[in-house]
């Protein structure tokens, strides 16, 4: 027998929603996949699954908040702080050791010499932070068990907050790199979190 | 205290659960409602509108047997209480008394 898509189920199982609640939704979305599996075929049976998940995502998303109590908002940010030293610790970590490496070759004195504002570099600045944005919200979603991609979200907003508020300071980067950064930051945590429940077994 | 009120895909819902008694959970309800107004609710909204209903005392649910065409999972069923049969039958009079004496002056639909 086909299974209904993985990813999707994930990410509705990630959403915090009450556990019975969730479950028969699930459950419901494998059973009506099951029937038009048969009579639709697989294509057909996907393309409605994928479409239902989206349709039923804010229900479960509103199942979640309708609960939310101050213990579980103390619990998301403890998360979300967590996974954010977590990630800025073993950042710090791999820049002191990129940093002695490329030392060793006059790479970072090369580097250092380019103007900030280089779209280049500045393109490879976000190309690298996709990188610690996934990981932090991977991080975020595998401290969480209970709700592990509404802690991802929550890191990528606390983020990309902390990120937009630098940035209004800030005037030395254009716009562009600002709007960016936001739009990465949440990006990347959102499908690190992704990556984390698809591979938690349900 | 007066009654907890209720909306139309609620009374929509909740109908559609006294309908089909034994057979009501989420997927059954949600094609009944579907094939009756015309309109394709989402899973999520059916299952809300259920659990607005179970948190106004109108139904009451229980688990069923995990299923294996549900990934394992249990059917949620649905079962109407006292006070859903009440409400069912308030709506009902009050549908009826709104009604009365308008069915010759509307005419049929032309195509």
């Amino acid at each position: 027998m086909i299974a209904p898509p993985r990813i999707p189920t994930s990410l509705l199982e990630g959403l915090g929603a009450d556990q019975e609640f969730r479950d028969a939704v699930i459950g419901d979305l494998a059973e009506e996949f099951a029937i038009r599996l048969e009579y639709d075929g697989v294509d057909a049976a996907r393309r409605w699954y994928y479409r239902e998940v989206i349709r039923t995502a804010p229900h479960l998303l509103r199942n979640w908040a309708w609960r939310l109590r101050p213990r579980e908002v103390a619990r998301v940010a403890g998360v979300v702080l967590a996974s954010y030293v977590t990630v800025a610790m073993i950042g710090a970590l791999i820049a002191k050791i990129v940093m002695s490496v490329t030392a060793a070759f006059d790479v970072a004195l090369t580097l250092q010499r380019l103007p900030v504002t280089n779209p280049i570099m500045l393109a490879a600045a976000l190309f690298l932070g996709l990188l610690p944005s996934t990981f932090g919200g991977y991080v975020a979603a595998r401290f969480d068990a209970k709700s592990p991609l509404i802690s991802a979200l929550a890191l990528g907003m606390m983020w990309a907050s902390a990120a937009a508020i630098a940035g209004a300071i800030d005037t030395a980067f254009p716009m562009w790199y600002k709007l960016a950064v936001l739009f990465v930051l949440t990006i990347g945590t959102t499908v690190g979190g992704i990556l984390r429940v698809r591979g938690t077994p349900a | 205290m007066s009654a907890p009120s209720i909306g139309k895909l609620e009374l929509t819902v909740l109908l559609a659960v006294a309908r089909l008694g034994d057979e009501a959970y989420g997927l059954a309800v949600r094609q009944d409602v579907s094939d009756r107004t015309r309109h394709d609710y989402s899973v999520g909204a059916v299952y809300t509108t259920l659990q607005r209903l179970e948190d106004k005392g109108f139904v009451s649910s229980r688990a069923s047997v995990p299923l294996p065409v549900r990934g394992g999972r249990s059917r949620r069923q649905f079962k109407l209480t006292a006070s859903g049969q009440r409400v069912l039958r308030e709506a009902q009079r009050v549908a009826a008394s709104v009604w009365a004496g308008v069915g010759t002056t509307i005419r049929p639909e032309t195509a």
